[in-house]
């Protein structure tokens, strides 16, 4: 057999529990847009992880209807090595990203969620595959923040692809400086559960100042159903990009919806440092 | 300029919005105009004609289970039952829709 550089990866997964076949539950509890308690994905990870695939989908068991915004945390306390990920429709969304955080041997791994939804089935559900540190694996950032998340309503900031259809609108702010210098973003998208008709989108991510932004990132297609409002597909990234501190990043859409109270789309960034 | 102000920078030759934030290219690329603004929420549109951010026209949803009982075939059934039975039927039908009752006015009435 041969070895190739590429290969010899080790993967564990985190958060699965044998007897539903499911993902760890993430409850947002009955107070709506307020964090609900931490929910462990594992006790003890098993290894030190280089970054880990990260899924998340709506409850079986009651498909979600709403904006949801979750945290990972790892280690007592924990430490929020995830903030605020957006995900959130009106019927059976799913997403899955690889994060490129590393997750220390021994530590617990946890989750915790809001949403507007305060049914008692409204829940999330995650798990986490582990992926060990080896030659192989691109270095790891160290640390992810979140641009643009509104807490108030568990959504990001509205991106409106406005009028006509299918032409580019004006650029939202969704943060005036950044906090560090960052060498890749990841951009999620949710749909406020208010509804959306059978659409496409292209997204553009922008840098610089209000009328001389930049695109970093351009044409980032999703598309929305009238079955189910949540972007598809909800999560974008990291694209390994240089974005200095002190930036303003902004995002701009065109969408072949050009309904209001329809067409708009909730925004938030993440940048890896 | 104050970092919390909230600008909007549109086309002067259209209205049309380019940009809104509190950080602003000085100067501004030519053709392109500044103004002081509210910072909108997710309720409100830009308006390239007053040139202002205006509150979003609402939505209008039809309910299926109207549609339903003015289809022409149903219909005709539908009035041969007594007021109470009909009634009884639009909310079996409800029920029975859930959270696909209602569409938008120009989405097609049958369920895709």
């Amino acid at each position: 057999m041969d070895w190739p550089i590429a290969g010899g990866g080790v993967y564990i997964s985190a958060g699965e529990v044998l007897a539903s076949s499911e993902g760890t539950t993430l409850d947002p509890g009955g107070i709506a847009n307020t964090k609900g308690a931490w929910a462990n994905l594992v006790a003890s990870a098993p290894f030190n992880a280089a970054g880990f695939i990260l899924t998340v989908h709506a409850d079986s068991l009651g498909p979600g209807i709403g904006s949801y915004l979750f945290d990972i945390g790892v280690g007592s306390g924990p430490t929020i090595i995830v903030p605020n990920m957006l995900i959130g429709g009106t019927g059976d969304f799913s997403a899955v990203a690889f994060i490129p955080i590393p997750v220390p041997a021994g530590g617990a791994i946890q989750g915790r969620a809001q949403s507007t939804n305060t049914a008692a089935d409204g829940n999330l559900i995650v798990q986490a595959i582990l992926v060990r540190e080896n030659f192989t694996m691109p270095q790891p950032f160290g640390a992810m923040i979140d641009y643009g998340a509104a807490l108030a309503d568990s959504g990001g900031t509205q991106v409106d692809p406005g009028t006509p259809a299918n032409t580019k609108a004006a650029w939202s702010q969704i943060v005036a400086a950044t906090v560090r210098d960052h060498n890749a973003l990841m951009i999620a998208l949710g749909g406020q559960a208010l509804g959306k008709a059978a659409a496409d989108y292209l997204f553009d991510i922008g840098v610089g100042p209000a009328g001389a932004e930049t695109v970093i990132i351009g044409n980032i297609n999703a598309i929305t159903s009238a079955a189910d409002d949540s972007p598809n597909p909800p999560w974008r990234g990291p694209f390994y990009v240089s974005v200095p501190s002190g930036s303003r990043l902004a995002v701009r859409a065109q969408s072949s919806d050009a309904t209001s109270s329809r067409r708009e789309i909730d925004v938030v960034l993440y940048g890896f440092s | 300029m104050a970092q919390d102000q909230w600008y909007a920078v549109y086309e002067a030759a259209t209205g049309r919005l380019v940009s809104e934030g509190t950080v602003v290219a000085n100067p501004l690329p030519p053709g392109l105009v500044l103004k002081i603004v509210p910072k909108p929420d997710d309720s409100a549109m830009w308006n390239q004609s007053s040139l202002d951010f205006v509150p979003r026209p609402a939505i209008v949803m039809v309910d299926r289970v109207v549609d339903f009982s003015e289809d022409p075939t149903i219909k005709s059934i539908f009035l041969k039952l007594p007021l109470e039975d009909r009634q009884a039927l639009r909310s079996a039908l409800a029920v029975l829709l859930g959270r696909r009752r209602f569409r938008f006015a120009d989405q097609a009435k049958e369920l895709g």
